[in-house]
């Protein structure tokens, strides 16, 4: 009696996290709560003043980071000292080409790393995602389309996520879609979590008919055989954490969709971008929303999700909903802020550049043409070892051998003006300790310096 | 309730005595016996090199190949032919002849006898040169150096313990002394850095801040010195010759005395499917003399006392000879030579049948291994470390301490 009543009530708490919430759907008009309702509701349970929003230079520093990957330009940082509409720039920077090549690259590390493993090709994903993000698919589309991948890696780039991850392609979908970590379960029962081995077993079943055959040297294709999923006794049918089970024999394409419905993918993406943007998660672990990582708003999280459902999931719009929040241009922590404020969005956490943010930002700012193999050169020095997981965007990763190679990059200034090398680098002009400490160096060290500063290598 | 509590606290004492208890008696176990180390030093013999044709031999089989087997300082250790020059050190090295890998893929083959794991996507394990550089004092120099090859990666022991990875020797000098000339520059870094590091309370930006201070230092440190190998006698130079890996064999040594932690100089070639014995001739050839004047040295300067040397690749090779007098990938079977750093020397751990098929005892694991390499630097083969997102992971895979290779 005891453990039937214990299984049924597990069954219960997972239905519950997974269940669609369309009646807090229905409740969520444009006029209801806000990111900085929500955020200030919960700063003063707390008893916690969230900081001034930033500067308009510090903005504009930040939201060409986020948006297009590198420094604003002088003309960018001139124009917008005409005009600092914050709502205005964030606009058109989602409309720029270099937000999808940015993001692009971003989720393609995310995804599948920076290594051309398992015959996968990073590049050719990139250029797809890239694509879809120009043609603004929708991020439940997108994930679709990657469970669901068929064709050449040659030709199509999304069948790289899953030949990147052929081994255990559950696993990795599991935890960048719906932040359910099974890698644990592989072994054995997670003491605390309520994923299971058999979870695990029944779940990985969804890619008992992926095939993978070489088609020509590095091309290969990605198909399903259905004599593999046609016919499978129902006790050895694949099963959703939802206990959900296909009806047809592409099985794929029924995990696709019952990833993509349910409540933990809307989540998840949700708590992404948040975090993408905000450079710590509502839920810390952007791929993990195991027990043990409580978000450290419930509602804002709640809230999110059901935005990114209303907004059927379009990627600029959750974008453009957080940029414009107070939380998002909030000044960063200074050494007087505690904790729970940052983790509470009271202030803004810093977050280093990553490396492609960090190159291309030097490029920029010191009119430097990088050809596409030196750019990339550049970029492996600050990712540390390309074997590592690139989920987890803003982790910092330059071992001392890569911060040693940049420290030795030849690098000239493109003006003389102390000023205006000032402002392409940091976005603002010299303090007069800045150039009390410059003083007797020449230009270039100066720029030299700059691009290496810890000012440059973080966004705040 | 308070009494389920208190059974609680008492039970989880007493577990803990007991836990202090059993560490004590492996502590004792070896205390005395075996000192432990300081450093290591692995030659990787990259493509998978073929224990039968080096220190495994299996005259008159079929399985045996062509070179004959020499007698070496150690009464009953005979090796290949080709190894002339270490059969002469054979008293300070050991052979594990029984050792067993799962990997027969060259990837996965050297993720294996790197991490002591076989690889799972999602799960990437530190090398044991970022282990043991976690674990050990620090030091101004980078800790973890690999010689003409890619390094394996630090994972969870953090971008502090990645590998310091030298192709060219003279470049990576001249890079540094680069820094070195302008290091007023660096100074300039911090000076302009200072105001938002102040400001700015991150763990990152300390982070940081210790990472260009680290490369600071390095440039002031007997580091560059030692990257110099034109620095050693024309003597000494002729002894590990004028090969790549004689000169990085020559390097890893004074890279030791610096004080790095752990060194891997690579070899590579030794994925012998055709022509395995001419192959294997010449690679023997490259290895003999670079490798025992190394052993030469470090035992004349009383570092081999507290440094292991490890010769080891992705996997064995199958006894069976291959239409194009090749042979193929045979994890069954990955030949490891071990010494120094506590480790005793002269000795042969396991055996294989007849023609070099099987196994004949209880085989050793690559955990065994590793066990025995992390015991010498005072880690624990169960050993709690912690992952990036937060799972506890033992240090070995249940590895056990070869204690033929530690005891008197």
């Amino acid at each position: 009696m005891m453990t039937s009543s214990l299984a049924s009530l597990t069954t219960l708490v997972r239905w519950i996290a997974f269940a669609c919430c369309s009646c807090s759907c229905a409740l969520a008009v444009s006029a209801g709560p806000s990111i900085d309702a929500i955020l200030s509701e919960e700063h003063a349970r707390r008893s916690i003043t969230a900081s001034a929003v930033c500067s308009d230079e510090v903005f504009l520093r930040r939201i060409t980071l986020d948006l297009a990957g590198r420094v604003p330009s002088l003309d960018e940082i001139r124009q917008f000292q005409a005009d600092p509409n914050r709502a205005a720039k964030i606009d058109r920077l989602l409309e720029s080409e270099e937000f999808a090549a940015s993001w692009s690259e971003t989720w393609t590390a995310m995804l599948v790393g920076y290594e051309d493993a398992n015959d996968s090709d990073p590049k050719a994903l990139r250029a797809w995602l890239e694509n879809a993000l120009n043609k603004r698919t929708p991020y439940d589309k997108i994930a679709q389309q990657l469970i669901t991948a068929r064709g050449q890696s040659a030709l199509d780039g999304h069948v790289s996520f899953l030949l990147r991850h052929r081994d255990e392609p559950a696993v990795r979908v599991s935890r960048i879609f719906l932040g359910v970590r099974l890698d644990c379960a592989r072994c054995h029962d997670h003491p605390f979590d309520r994923w299971t081995q058999a979870d695990f077993e029944s779940v990985s079943r969804f890619f008992d008919g992926m095939e993978i055959r070489e088609v020509a040297e590095r091309n290969m294709e990605l198909f399903d055989r259905t004599e593999n999923t046609r016919r499978v006794p129902k006790d050895a049918l694949p099963r959703f954490f939802t206990s959900s089970t296909p009806k047809t024999a592409m099985w794929r394409d029924e995990f696709a969709l019952f990833v993509t419905s349910c409540k933990p993918f809307a989540r998840t993406y949700a708590n992404r971008i948040w975090y993408q943007l905000m450079g710590c998660g509502i839920v810390a672990t952007p791929d993990d929303f195991s027990r043990d990582n409580k978000p450290a708003s419930r509602e804002l999280l709640d809230f999110l999700t059901d935005k990114a459902r209303e907004q059927r999931f379009d990627i600029r719009a959750m974008i453009r909903l957080i940029c414009n929040s107070a939380a998002y241009q909030r000044q960063t922590a200074s050494t007087a802020n505690s904790p729970s404020e940052i983790e509470l969005f009271a202030v803004r956490k810093i977050k280093p550049l990553t490396s492609e943010q960090l190159v291309d930002s030097i490029a920029q700012s010191l009119d430097m043409a990088l050809a596409i193999d030196r750019r990339e050169e550049l970029i492996r020095w600050g990712i540390g070892d390309v074997d590592e997981d690139f989920s987890e965007t803003h982790r910092y990763r330059e071992s001392v051998q890569g911060l040693m190679m940049r420290l030795t990059l030849g690098l000239k200034s493109p003006t003389p003006s102390m000023d205006e090398l000032f402002l392409r680098t940091l976005g603002r002009a010299p303090t007069d300790d800045d150039i009390a400490a410059c003083t007797g160096f020449a230009i270039d060290d100066v720029a030299f310096a700059l691009v290496n500063s810890s000012e440059f290598f973080f966004n705040h | 309730m308070i009494r389920f509590d208190r059974r609680q606290m008492l039970s989880g004492a007493l577990g803990g005595m007991f836990a202090f208890a059993a560490s004590r008696q492996l502590d004792g176990l070896f205390a005395g016996e075996a000192p432990l180390s300081k450093r290591c030093i692995v030659l990787w013999m990259d493509g998978g090199p073929s224990q039968l044709d080096t220190f495994d031999l299996k005259p008159g089989k079929r399985t045996g190949g062509e070179f004959k087997p020499i007698p070496t300082v150690s009464p009953d250790i005979i090796i290949s032919e080709t190894l002339p020059f270490i059969s002469k050190h054979m008293d300070k090295l050991s052979i594990i002849r029984n050792l067993t890998s799962s990997e027969g893929d060259h990837d996965r083959g050297n993720h294996y006898m790197h991490t002591g794991f076989a690889p799972v996507p999602s799960f990437p394990r530190p090398a044991a040169g970022s282990i043991i550089s976690r674990h050990t004092a620090e030091t101004d120099i980078p800790k973890y150096v690999v010689l003409g090859g890619r390094g394996y990666g630090p994972a969870y022991m953090g971008p502090d313990h990645a590998p310091f990875v030298i192709e060219d020797a003279n470049q990576a000098r001249e890079l540094l002394n680069d820094l070195r000339r302008r290091r007023n520059r660096l100074g300039l870094v911090k000076s302009l850095s200072a105001e938002f590091e102040a400001k700015h309370s991150d763990p990152m930006v300390a982070r940081r801040n210790t990472m260009v201070r680290r490369v600071e230092t390095i440039v002031t440190t007997n580091f560059i010195d030692a990257l110099n190998v034109n620095l050693e006698p024309e003597s000494t130079r002729g002894r590990y010759g004028n090969s790549t890996f004689g000169q990085n064999c020559l390097l890893a040594r004074r890279l030791l005395e610096s004080g790095v932690r752990f060194v891997e100089v690579q070899l590579g070639g030794w994925d012998t499917h055709e022509n395995n014995f001419n192959a294997v001739r010449q690679l023997c050839e490259e290895l003999d003399r670079p490798w025992a004047s190394l052993m030469e040295d470090l035992a004349a300067s009383g570092l081999l006392d507290e440094t292991i040397v490890i010769w080891m690749g992705e996997f064995g090779r199958t006894p069976q000879i291959n239409g194009t007098n090749g042979r193929d990938h045979f994890p069954n079977v990955s030949p490891v030579v071990i010494g120094g750093g506590g480790i005793r020397g002269g000795r042969v751990v396991g055996k294989t049948n007849g023609d070099g098929t099987e196994i004949e005892d209880e085989p050793t694991r690559v955990a065994d291994l590793f066990a025995t390499l992390l015991h010498q630097f005072a880690i624990k083969p169960d050993q709690e470390f912690t992952t990036d997102f937060g799972s506890p992971t033992k240090a070995t895979e249940d590895g056990k301490v070869i204690v033929e290779l530690l005891q008197g």
